[in-house]
């Protein structure tokens, strides 16, 4: 058996291949699905298996992993199948809760303070934002999430959440009202601190 | 253009036109005067200055929180991926593995208000596309519809007309294979090569290159079971009796890290004949009988609970019966055939808590298989016969209820079968109970492969295959191991060598090959085990050799000596396929 190579689409210019899949897009891809689901495990686990059926698309050819330069449509591709697992994984978990393996997942996460930013600015922050996404429907947030991480359009959005260009629109302006309000609540929080 | 009027409700810090002036200018569009008018507006407006620049602290906040989540991200690489995939499939997605689940290719081309393109798992839809699809066609027609899905879908798996898999990429193969060990239990005992190892032996996958060696207590008669779990090897070595035939040597139970091969515990069991090794939430399980320290006793059977860690006993379980085959876990719950009763033990602490009878017609179990699936326990028992009859000899097929024990059918496959040896647990797939026969007539010598696909809700027949092979001209004990079930293939071995593809959904042969370098020679009745099958590849031992063919269409890929470790009851060798490392 001949040493294995990297898997690549084979086209004559500029071929893409999944490791250069992988190092665009498995941050970004995680960050989504983990405030999405709010579950690092789960998070990562999404991500796994988002990127083994995107592995097995490409060794099939199968759209869009079938042309070598459209890395736009790929990652498309991926944020539409994480958003699904995503929503599947919040609908179980309405049913059953699983404990994470890691009970100390998420106090493990480190928090690392701008320069010159006070650390318990960076905690509230944190706290704040994350419990303004928990209130939002998983639609909304990935609206905002996928604009704000990867800077979507609308219409990209509705074709990544399956919905139309113009209740993307609005679901954007609704998540972007609700994370507005959370930041203003903190800081009201913050100067009302003595 | 009378744009500037939101549905949305207005916050008291911002300006009525500010949502719809925002939206205008995020538009990809030409200039318009509307544009024009909405940036100026956004330009001169004071609440709307306010707000954005609000709204910019806050997206940038919420850039600094995904940021900080980026740096928690997993670092997959491709040949982490590549093994997870060939080696992993999703749970209820078995239908569409190996990448048979269709891309949203609609992505590139549909139309945004399109509904399709959504990933072909049904659980993986949006729920707002179930509650749309509800609302168009009417919640009776929506249920109608999802009932006839359902049951078509479930016809599909039961009568096999999934498509056949397609054949794996050799490329493909050798990105799996390289991130994978094969561990293969070897002996010398009947070994004719030089070349060849004793003990539990890890080959590299994609050559077969030796990459370890577990040595394997060296006592003659020994067999070998071992679990993988977490970077640990748990071993069960059953050295048997001795050549003293007043002693015995009790199995010994044994874990050892497989990163540098460092022992971590070892125990000894009172028994010198063990079923298979469990491995289950920490805890190893094995059934027990014949006492070590005395005399043969028939009376001493039990189901040990071991914790993995250190060896420590958790609990022993006493049995009216022996143990007729290994366990097996689901849930909590440890499940276990003895004499003539099934039994389910808590376990954490072993504890009965249900035993049902079963449907035996009086017939002694002399070894029973199970297999869990789908809340059922399905067992293939031996019988043996009650009179003396050798036509009384058989092999059943139950399903019991994991919940109660009741039996929810049961059929018999065959009689006049040679009952001594097996059977091996059933093989539970897409609906489809695989059980093999080879059935030794006292009144012939032939044995014929019976591959047998029983419908799993009722135990119908679905489809029969009978070996053309037939009578290889070799004596005593047949082949019964069980079949390998992996993408809509079935793989099973024959006697005399034969490794055989069949197609899951008619059981039509699709290739077959002889792996057996020494044909016809070989006298010993395992001469070839189970198959496994990963990476695009079928590994089998045969006639003392590991052998790796591509499970597209049996191409041979290589060959390492091996000779076959024979298991006593209960410990059927067995190949495992993991990722390196």
């Amino acid at each position: 058996m001949q040493e294995s190579t990297a898997q690549s689409l084979t086209t004559a210019q500029a071929p893409i291949s999944f490791n250069d899949v992988l190092a665009e897009t498995q941050r970004p891809l995680f960050a989504f699905v983990a405030s999405l689901v709010s579950d690092h495990e789960l998070a990562r686990d999404i991500v796994q298996d988002v990127f083994c059926d995107a592995w097995r698309a490409m060794q099939r050819g199968a759209p869009p992993f079938d042309a070598a330069d459209d890395l736009p449509a790929m990652r498309r591709w991926l944020f539409h199948a994480s958003y699904c697992d995503a929503a599947s994984a919040l609908r179980r978990g309405a049913l059953i809760r699983w404990e994470p393996l890691d009970a100390d997942d998420d106090a493990r996460e480190p928090i690392r303070s701008a320069p010159g930013r006070p650390f318990e600015d960076t905690v509230a922050e944190r706290l704040a934002l994350d419990a303004a996404l928990a209130t939002l429907r998983p639609e909304d947030a990935a609206c905002l999430l996928l604009s704000a991480l990867q800077g979507f359009t609308a219409q990209e959005i509705g074709q990544i959440i399956d919905a139309s260009t113009e209740a993307t629109k609005k679901r954007l302006a609704r998540a972007k009202r609700r994370v507005r309000d959370a930041y203003i609540a903190l800081n009201r929080d913050e100067e009302s601190r003595p | 253009m009378s744009r500037f009027t939101s549905g949305e409700p207005e916050s008291p810090q911002t300006c009525a036109r500010y949502a719809d002036a925002i939206a205008l200018l995020d538009e990809p569009a030409p200039e318009t005067p509307g544009r024009i008018a909405a940036r100026v507006h956004l330009a001169e407006c004071q609440h709307c200055l306010r707000e954005r620049q609000t709204l910019a602290e806050a997206s940038a906040a919420l850039d600094r929180r995904l940021q900080a989540l980026m740096t928690q991200a997993p670092t997959f690489t491709e040949e982490q991926i590549a093994t997870r995939a060939a080696l992993f499939r999703r749970a209820g997605d078995t239908a569409s593995a190996d990448g048979r689940r269709e891309a949203p290719a609609a992505l590139r081309t549909r139309p945004a208000t399109s509904a399709q393109g959504k990933r072909s798992a049904p659980s993986s839809a949006p729920p707002h596309a179930w509650r749309r699809a509800l609302s168009a066609i009417g919640g009776a027609a929506a249920m109608v519809a999802i009932i006839a899905l359902l049951v078509t879908t479930l016809t599909g798996h039961l009568l096999g007309r999934l498509p056949s898999r397609q054949g794996t990429s050799p490329s493909a193969t050798a990105v799996s294979l390289n991130a994978m060990t094969v561990y293969a239990p070897c002996t010398n005992l009947w070994g004719r090569q030089p070349n060849e190892l004793p003990g539990l032996v890890a080959f590299r996958a994609s050559d077969g290159v030796v990459e370890h060696v577990y040595p394997s207590t060296p006592v003659a008669e020994g067999a070998q079971a071992a679990v993988f779990s977490q970077g640990i090897v748990y071993r069960l070595t059953l050295p048997g009796l001795t050549a003293d035939p007043t002693a015995t040597l009790p199995a010994t139970l044994s874990a050892t890290r497989i990163s540098d091969h460092t022992p971590l515990w070892s125990v000894r069991t009172d028994a010198i004949y063990t079923s298979s090794l469990l491995l289950v939430n920490g805890v190893l399980y094995l059934g027990t009988w014949w006492d070590s320290t005395g005399a043969f006793d028939p009376h001493i059977h039990a189901i040990y609970a071991f914790s993995a860690s250190d060896g420590a006993l958790r609990w022993k379980h006493n049995l009216a019966s022996q143990p007729n085959g290994p366990p097996v876990a689901r849930d909590g719950v440890i499940y276990v055939f003895a004499g003539q009763t099934a039994l389910a033990l808590r376990a954490s602490d072993g504890v009965t808590i249900w035993q049902a009878p079963t449907p035996t017609s009086g017939q002694q179990i002399i070894s029973a298989w199970q297999t869990v699936a789908n809340g059922v326990l399905y067992a293939y028992v031996s019988l043996d016969t009650p009179n003396g009859q050798k036509d009384d000899f058989g092999v059943e097929v139950f399903a019991l209820r994991l919940s109660d024990g009741a039996t929810l059918w049961h059929v018999r496959l065959g009689t006049d079968i040679f009952p001594s040896q097996g059977p091996f647990a059933p093989v539970v797939a897409d609906g489809v109970v695989y059980v093999r026969l080879a059935p030794v007539k006292f009144t012939t010598d032939q044995y014929p492969l019976q591959l047998f696909a029983l419908r799993a809700t009722d135990g119908a027949t679905l489809w029969r295959y009978t070996s053309t092979h037939g009578d290889t001209g070799q004596k005593g004990i047949p082949n019964i191991y069980p079949p390998a079930v992996a993408n809509d293939v079935v793989y099973v071995t024959e006697d005399g060598g034969d490794l055989t593809a069949l197609s899951a959904s008619d059981g039509h042969m699709l290739w077959s090959v002889n792996v057996d370098k020494t044909p016809g020679q070989d006298t010993y009745p395992y001469s070839i085990q189970s198959p496994a099958v990963a990476g695009g590849a079928v590994f089998v031992i045969s006639d003392h050799t590991l052998v790796a063919v591509s499970a597209r269409d049996g191409a041979p890929l290589w060959q390492a000596g091996c000779g076959v470790m024979p298991g006593q009851e209960g410990t059927a060798p067995q190949i495992v396929v993991e990722p390196r490392g």
